[in-house]
């Protein structure tokens, strides 16, 4: 009798995964052949190569190399002697993001993240508000490429993306603005596709190195600017993934950065108050913020979550004064 | 005992036909008699009564106005809750320009995450977000090469 029920419950499972492949292949049935070729490939792609990044956007602008090596699920990235980001090291797979800081000797753990603009790229199939179109691209690191166009309905280019027939690995992205201006990009200037990668790369040896958790990089960062201790629970789904203090038009501030899944949320805490109607107005249609004030400090709660789960998420945010460490 | 009260009743009446009582006898008794007009009676409740009018007029006008006054009040003071007229949100929050500075840095954020794939993001390519307390004991690889 066990056994039949095991039998059943086998039966079910494989046809549950069944239809789940089915779905994922259904939905790649009508993009583009290059973009499905990509898509598909990126969870066994092998390469070592190295990116530029760049972006600009109003004032903020930016430009950084990257040794880039991955292997299926694994990358690492270093950066060249001359950056400022020199001797930091990231390894990450499916599970974990390991990113090492030689000037405090320390490797901060984080969840994971390049599924995230994976996830992007293959929204861009399924997406009604987009157009998909081919045609043929430059030579990149000396490979040909065909590049997909992603416009919106009026034909406005949104993306361009070069990708490497054969493997289909991405060599090149740019995102344009509204008017049609790069505002971002990363292309690869050297890659090679069938290189020998030590298992090694992956794996980060530092004896005396401290492995840290964001928590205690917020609880640093809080501390030493004088803010109150603020943290999404993991209890709402949402993985800090890292804290940042900046000034905003020269109020203090910090930006919490949170991952669940493939959603991100970013949580403000200033030192000043703020306007939730003026910030609701430049947030746009896609964008949801949900603002409060406690014990002299605003927090401001912002991502593609509706208005209704940010104000439970604003109830969940504990405050505390747990000292460095714990 | 009963000697002592007899003595002191005795010494009363002696006092009462005194010359002097018998004179404020004599004076009192020639008073004249007042007696009550009834005209005096009449007006006067004439006046109670228009006074008590007065008073119930009054009453009921309080009864009106006080409860419309506070619903009033009340209103008035629900509609600033509720609109929060612009000059008051104006005074609070000031446009310094804070709003427009979180959403372009949001802004960026999500440019970086789309283009930086697996590299760095936007946190950590702030050199804030960066760890900043050295760890002097460690070797770096410029301290290896230079042995």
């Amino acid at each position: 009798m066990r056994s039949e029920a095991c039998l059943i419950l086998a039966f079910v499972a494989v046809t549950a995964s069944a239809q789940y492949e089915r779905r994922q292949y259904d939905k790649l049935a009508t993009v583009p052949p290059i973009l499905r070729r990509a898509i598909r490939a990126q969870p066994t792609l092998r390469y070592t190569g190295t990116t530029t990044t760049e972006y600009a956007q109003g004032a903020n602008s930016g430009r950084h190399q990257e040794y880039v090596i991955k292997d299926g699920p694994w990358y690492r990235i270093d950066f060249p002697n001359d950056s400022q980001f020199a001797g930091q090291v990231i390894v990450e797979n499916n599970e974990v993001r390991l990113h090492y800081h030689p000037i405090a000797n320390e490797i901060v753990q984080e969840p994971p993240r390049h599924g995230e603009a994976w996830q992007k790229v293959a929204n861009l199939a399924n997406n009604p508000k987009f157009v998909l179109s081919t045609a043929s691209g430059d030579f990149i690191a000396g490979f040909r490429t065909e590049q997909l166009v992603v416009s919106d309905t009026s034909g406005n280019v949104l993306q361009r993306l070069f990708i490497e027939p054969g493997s289909g690995v991405i060599l090149k992205r740019q995102l344009f603005d509204l008017v049609g201006m790069e505002k971002g990009s990363f292309e690869f200037s050297k890659i090679d596709l069938s290189p020998r990668i030590d298992p090694q790369a992956f794996v980060l040896k530092r004896k005396n190195a401290k492995v840290i958790i964001p928590r205690v990089q917020l609880e640093r960062i809080s501390k030493r600017r004088g803010f109150q201790l603020r943290f999404l629970p993991p209890a709402s789904g949402f993985l800090l993934e890292g804290t940042v203090a900046k000034n905003f038009a020269g109020i203090e501030g910090l930006v919490e950065t949170y991952l669940g899944g493939k959603v991100r949320l970013w949580i403000y805490v200033l030192k000043a108050p703020v306007d939730p109607d003026r910030l609701r107005k430049n947030a746009g249609k896609n964008l949801h913020v949900y603002s409060y004030e406690s014990n002299g400090e605003t927090i401001v709660l912002m991502g593609n979550v509706d208005e209704r789960t940010l104000t439970r998420f604003g109830s969940m945010i504990g405050t505390g004064t747990s000292p460095l460490g714990h | 005992m009963v000697n002592k009260k007899s003595q002191n009743s005795g010494m009363n009446d002696e006092m009462l036909d005194s010359v002097g009582q018998q004179a404020v006898r004599k004076i009192v008794q020639a008073l004249p008699e007042d007696s009550l007009s009834m005209a005096w009676r009449s007006s006067l409740n004439e006046r109670l009564v228009v006074a008590v009018a007065q008073k119930q007029k009054k009453k009921r006008m309080a009864w009106i106005v006080r409860p419309a006054l506070g619903l009033s009040l009340a209103t008035v003071f629900a509609l600033i809750v509720m609109f929060q007229p612009s000059w008051r949100r104006s005074m609070a929050t000031p446009d310094r320009g804070i709003e427009s500075a979180i959403m372009s840095d949001h802004h960026n954020s999500v440019l970086l995450n789309d283009v930086g794939n697996a590299g760095l993001n936007a946190n950590e390519v702030t050199s804030e977000a960066n760890p900043e307390d050295p760890d002097d004991d460690m070797w770096s690889d410029a301290d290896a090469q230079s042995l």
